[in-house]
C-alpha cells in the first residue's frame, strides 16, 4: 500500500488542527503549515500528494500563490478553501487551477470526502508506476549485480540527493556504470532515466564502459604541466598503444589524465590504483607499466 | 632448554637514551611518499631493540616541506630530515636517537655548510612564514581529536558558545577582516551577516567547499588532512554565528584521505558532544555530513555545488538569488572555502584586532600558498599578505630550479594570470594581484622559468577550461573552443597574421558575455600572457619559433658534439631508436625517425641534447 502525504497549509491554527486530525484519521500522512515565506519549494521539495491551500492571504496572494503552484506542477489536485466563498471567487479559483473549491465553514470531514476522488486517483497512479518499475527491474538479468546495487540504494536511503553517491558506489563494486544499473537505480530513486543518465555523463568520475583491471591517472595539474606531464603523457601512451582514455587490448590499463591530484610539491606525479609515482620521468614509464599485470 | 630460552631473549640496549619523539609528517605528498611504511618500520626497529618505551612514533600534521618528502622531525631536538627512505631508519636510530650525533645528508635544507643545530623556526624555507592556518604544522597527530584540544582546540567554540552571541562573533569576524580564501575576496563578515538577517526560511545551510579543483594548489587537501578539527570548529562557530542548523562539507574525490579524516573528525566531534543536539550544554544544535564530488572543475563554483549537493548534475545559475537568500534547497546557505573556516577559530580566540595587525591596509591576516612548479623548494608556506614575490620565490622556495632565469609566475589557478619576472616585488594581496591581471584564487603559486612556454601555458590552461566548460552558456562553451582552436593552430607553426587580434578580441567577449565565474575569468591566463609575452605570440606566428624550446613543431633536437660523451643513455632512452652511435663517441640523432619526445633532453647529464628552434624565413 502506498502511504499518500497531505500538504496542508491553513493559518488559523483550530482547523489546522482539525483538518490534520481528519487527514489522519483516514490514513493519509499530513504535512501542516501556518506560514512559510516560500511554500513552492516547500511543497516541491516534498512532493505532496494533495495540498489544501489557504486562500486568504492579504492582497489577492493566495490566487497568486495557488497559479504558482500549479504552474510548477500542474498535476498536484489542490483544494482551496476560504472564510468568505463566493461564486466568483470560485470561477478565479478554478480558472487558476483549483481541483476544487469549499467554504472553511464546512466541517473537515467534507475537505476530506473532497479530496478523497482525487487522492483515490493519485494512489491508482503512482502504484501503476511502481509495478512498471518493478516490471523493468525484473528485466535486469544479472541478479548479483541487482543485490549489490539494491544493497547500496538501501544503504544511501533512496532520496534523489544521494544519487551521486550511490553511482560512484556502484562504480567503485563493478568498475563501470552498466546501462542496466543506470535503469535499476532510475526505478529505486523514482526520478527518469534520464536524470541519471545527465548525471553520469556529466562528471568526469563515471565511466559508461568497462575499464581495465588497473587505472593509470597521469596528472596535468599546472605543476605537472610546466614539469612535463604531457610528455609523460604521451609516453604512457605510445608505450601502452593506446590514446589517452582508451583501454589495452587486454583489459590490463586504462589510461587517463586528470586534473590535478593535489600532490603538485612531487609533481609530475602518475596514479596507478591510487598509489602514487612522484617526480616521474618517461624513463621510468616503461618500469611502472611492468609492475602490473 | 633454559640455554635456549636464555639466547632468545632480546639483548637490552645499553645505551641510556634520553626520551624523543619522531614526528612522521603525514601530509599528502609524504603519505605519497611512504611515511606510512617509515612509521611501521620505526616501531618495528625500535621495539627490536627495546627503545619503545622511551623513543615515540608519532604521526605529525603536514610541515608543508613537500620537495624532500617523506619529512621528519625529532623533538626536542628540533631536527628535521628529509628524503628518508626505510633503508635510513636504522641509522636514524643508531646515529641520532642512541648517539646523539647528527646524520648531515639527510637535515633540510640541505645545504653543504649547515650550521649545527637549528630550531625548526629558523630554517631558511621556513624564517619568513607566520603560522595561523598552519598552526599546529609538524605537532598534532591529524586523527586526534585529542591532540587538537590539548592545543587550544575547541577552545574558541566553548568561548563563543558561553561568552558571546551570534551577532558578537559576526562582529569579530568583521572586525578581523577577514576575506574569503576561496578566489574572490568577498568579506567573510559580511557574507555572513546577510545570510543570518535572511528571512527567506527559518532553515539554514552553510557549507565548507572542498572542491579545490584549481590545478596546482593543493593547501585545501592538506588542511583537510592534516588539520580536519580546525576546518570543523571554523563551521560549527559559523553556523553559531549564521543560525545553521546543518552543514556540508564538498570533497573532491581526488582527495580520498581528506575524506576520510574530515569524516574521522566529524565522528570524533560527535562523541564529544561538539556536533549534535546542544552543543556544550548550550541549546544550540548543529551538525555536519560529507559530500563527495564526483570531478567536475564547475563544481567549485557555489551554485553549481549546490546543484550538485542536491544530487543534480552541477551546473551553475545565474545570481541573483545569491545563496545568501536562496541556496541548498531554496533555503539561505554560506558558502566559504576549507582555509577561510580554518581562519575562524583564532580570530575568535585571539580577537579580531589581533589578526587586522597582520597583512596590508586592505587584505588582512595571512594567506597559505602552494608554491611549485620550477622552484627549488616546493611546499605549503604561509605568508602574512603584502609578502612580495621575491621573498616568496627566493628567500622561501630558495630561487628557480637549476638556477634558472624567472620568466613568471602564475596565480589564481586557471581564472588567474601570469605576472612577469619584472613585476618580482610585487607584494602579493589580493588587490595588487589584480592590478597586475591576475587574481588571488585559492593560492597556487607556479613557478616558470626560462623554459616554459607561455603560449603553451595558455593553450593549457583554455584546454584546460573548454574541457571543464559545463555547456550551459555559448560564450563559454563556443568562445572557448574557438581560442583553443587558434590557439593550436600558433603552437603548431600555423599561426596566420590577425591571429593574435583575433584571439585578443574573442576572450575578451568570453569575459563580459559568460554566465558564472569559470567562464567569465576563463580568458585571463590568455589576456594576461598576451599583455606581458606579447613577443613570443608574435615569434610563434610571425617568425615560427618557440623561443622556450617547448613546442613541438617549432624544434628540432639534436645532439651537440663537443657536449656529448658517448654515455649512451640517450639511445637507451630513445623509444623510436633515432639515436645511435658507439661508446665513447658522440651519438648521432636520425631526425627521420624522430618524435620529438624530450626523452633524451630528459636523461642528458651533460646538456649535450639542444632543442633548436627551426629557422623559417
Amino acid at each position: 500500500m502506498v502511504e499518500l502525504v497531505v500538504f496542508v497549509f491553513e493559518q488559523l491554527a483550530k482547523r489546522r488542527q482539525e483538518l490534520q486530525e481528519a487527514f489522519q484519521s483516514q490514513g493519509y500522512r499530513v504535512h501542516a503549515a501556518a506560514e512559510s515565506a516560500d511554500l513552492v519549494s516547500e511543497i516541491q521539495a516534498l512532493r505532496p500528494h494533495l495540498v489544501v491551500l489557504d486562500l486568504d492571504l492579504p492582497q489577492d496572494r493566495g490566487l497568486a500563490l495557488l497559479k504558482s503552484i500549479h504552474d510548477m506542477m500542474p498535476s498536484l489536485p489542490v483544494v482551496a478553501e476560504t472564510t468568505r466563498p463566493t461564486v466568483e471567487g470560485a470561477v478565479e479559483a478554478m480558472r487558476r487551477g483549483a481541483y476544487n473549491y469549499v467554504s472553511k465553514h464546512s466541517p473537515p470531514q467534507v475537505i476530506v470526502d473532497t479530496a478523497a476522488h482525487a487522492l483515490e486517483k493519485e494512489r491508482l497512479r503512482v502504484e501503476a508506476l511502481v509495478k512498471t518499475q518493478e516490471r523493468r527491474v525484473r528485466s535486469i538479468d544479472y541478479p548479483e549485480m541487482v543485490a549489490e546495487i539494491e544493497y547500496i540504494l538501501a544503504n544511501k536511503g533512496h532520496s534523489e540527493a544521494a544519487l551521486i553517491s550511490c553511482l560512484q558506489d556502484i562504480q567503485k563494486e563493478l568498475n563501470y556504470l552498466p546501462q542496466d544499473a543506470l535503469k535499476l537505480v532510475a526505478a529505486r530513486v523514482g526520478v527518469g532515466l534520464p536524470r541519471v543518465y545527465a548525471i553520469a555523463t556529466f562528471y568526469k568520475s563515471f565511466s559508461l564502459r568497462p575499464r581495465g583491471r588497473h587505472l593509470i591517472h597521469v596528472c596535468l595539474g599546472t605543476a605537472c604541466h610546466v614539469r612535463g606531464g604531457a610528455k609523460l603523457l604521451e609516453s604512457f601512451e605510445r608505450e601502452l598503444g593506446l590514446q589517452t582514455g582508451g583501454t589495452t587490448y587486454d583489459n590490463r590499463f586504462t589510461l587517463e589524465s586528470v586534473r590535478c591530484v593535489g600532490c603538485c610539491g612531487l609533481a609530475p606525479v602518475v596514479m596507478v590504483d591510487g598509489k602514487f609515482y612522484g617526480k616521474v620521468t618517461q624513463e621510468k614509464v616503461p618500469e611502472i607499466i611492468q609492475r602490473y599485470d | 632448554m633454559i640455554r635456549k630460552a636464555k639466547h632468545k631473549t632480546p639483548r637490552k640496549t645499553k645505551a641510556k637514551v634520553a626520551s624523543k619523539t619522531i614526528n612522521i609528517c603525514h601530509g599528502t605528498s609524504c603519505i605519497e611518499a611512504g611515511s606510512g611504511q617509515l612509521e611501521v618500520a620505526f616501531e618495528a626497529a625500535l621495539r627490536h631493540k627495546s627503545l619503545s618505551a622511551d623513543v615515540k612514533v608519532r604521526p605529525g600534521r603536514c610541515m608543508g616541506y613537500c620537495h624532500v618528502a617523506p619529512v621528519l622531525t625529532i623533538e626536542p631536538d628540533g631536527v628535521t630530515y628529509g628524503n628518508v627512505k626505510l633503508s635510513d631508519v636504522e641509522r636514524i636510530i643508531d646515529k641520532h636517537v642512541i648517539g646523539g650525533k647528527i646524520l648531515k645528508d639527510l637535515l633540510v635544507p640541505a645545504e653543504p655548510a649547515y650550521p649545527s643545530l637549528q630550531p625548526l623556526s629558523r630554517a631558511g624555507f621556513f624564517e619568513k612564514q607566520v603560522l595561523i592556518v598552519m598552526r599546529n604544522r609538524g605537532r598534532i597527530d591529524p586523527e586526534s581529536i585529542e591532540d587538537y584540544i590539548a592545543n587550544d582546540g575547541y577552545q574558541a567554540l566553548a568561548k563563543a558558545v558561553s561568552e558571546m552571541e551570534p551577532e558578537q562573533v559576526i562582529d569579530e569576524v568583521k572586525r578581523a577582516d577577514l576575506r574569503g580564501r576561496g578566489g574572490a575576496g568577498f568579506p567573510t563578515g559580511l557574507k555572513w551577516e546577510i545570510c543570518r538577517r535572511s528571512k527567506t526560511s527559518e532553515t539554514k545551510y552553510i557549507v565548507c567547499n572542498a572542491d579545490e579543483g584549481d590545478p596546482g594548489a593543493f593547501m585545501d587537501r592538506s588542511l583537510l588532512e592534516s588539520d580536519p578539527h580546525a576546518v570543523v570548529e571554523g563551521m560549527i562557530l559559523g553556523a553559531y554565528a549564521i543560525g545553521a542548523s546543518h552543514g556540508f562539507v564538498y570533497v573532491r574525490e581526488e582527495y580520498p584521505i581528506a575524506l576520510e579524516r574530515i569524516v574521522g573528525a566529524i565522528e570524533a566531534a560527535r562523541d564529544y558532544g561538539l556536533l549534535g543536539e546542544g552543543i556544550l550544554g548550550s541549546d544550540f544544535s548543529f551538525d555536519i555530513s560529507v559530500v563527495r564530488g564526483a570531478g567536475a572543475f564547475v563544481c567549485g563554483e557555489e551554485t553549481a555545488l549546490m546543484a550538485s549537493i542536491e544530487g543534480k548534475d552541477g551546473r551553475p545559475r545565474p545570481r541573483p538569488p545569491f545563496p545568501a537568500e536562496r541556496g541548498l534547497w531554496g533555503c539561505p546557505t554560506n558558502i566559504n572555502n576549507v582555509e577561510t573556516w580554518a581562519n575562524v577559530p583564532p580570530i575568535i580566540l585571539k580577537g579580531g584586532e589581533w589578526y587586522a595587525s597582520i597583512g596590508t591596509a586592505k587584505s588582512k591576516g595571512t594567506k597559505v600558498f602552494s608554491l611549485v612548479g620550477k622552484v627549488k623548494n616546493t611546499g605549503l608556506i604561509e605568508v602574512p599578505m603584502g609578502t612580495t614575490l621575491r621573498e616568496i620565490i627566493y628567500d622561501i622556495g630558495g630561487g628557480v630550479l637549476r638556477d634558472r632565469k624567472l620568466k613568471a609566475v602564475q596565480t589564481g589557478g586557471p581564472s588567474g594570470g601570469c605576472i612577469p619576472a619584472s613585476l618580482i616585488d610585487l607584494p602579493v594581496d589580493y588587490e595588487e594581484l589584480s592590478k597586475a591581471g591576475s587574481i588571488m584564487g585559492s593560492g597556487g603559486l607556479i613557478v616558470m622559468d626560462e623554459d616554459t612556454c607561455m603560449v603553451d601555458v595558455a593553450r593549457y590552461f583554455v584546454r584546460f577550461l573548454e574541457e571543464e566548460s559545463c555547456g550551459k552558456c555559448t560564450p563559454c562553451r563556443e568562445g572557448l573552443t574557438r581560442m583553443r582552436q587558434i590557439l593550436d593552430r600558433i603552437v603548431e607553426g600555423k599561426g596566420k597574421k590577425g591571429d593574435i587580434e583575433l584571439l585578443e578580441a574573442l576572450a575578451k567577449v568570453v569575459k563580459d558575455a559568460s554566465l558564472c565565474g569559470l567562464g567569465a575569468t576563463a580568458p585571463n591566463p590568455v589576456l594576461s600572457t598576451l599583455k606581458y609575452f606579447r613577443d613570443e605570440y608574435e615569434a610563434h606566428v610571425y617568425r615560427k619559433r618557440c623561443p622556450a624550446k617547448v613546442c613541438k613543431a617549432l624544434i628540432v633536437y639534436r645532439v651537440i658534439p663537443e657536449k656529448c660523451t658517448g654515455c649512451q643513455r640517450c639511445v637507451r632512452a630513445c623509444p623510436v631508436g633515432a639515436i645511435s652511435g658507439p661508446r665513447a663517441q658522440p651519438h648521432n640523432l636520425d631526425q627521420s625517425l624522430c618524435i620529438k619526445c624530450g626523452a633524451c633532453y630528459e636523461v642528458c647529464k651533460f646538456d649535450a641534447i639542444a632543442g633548436d628552434a627551426i629557422y623559417v624565413e
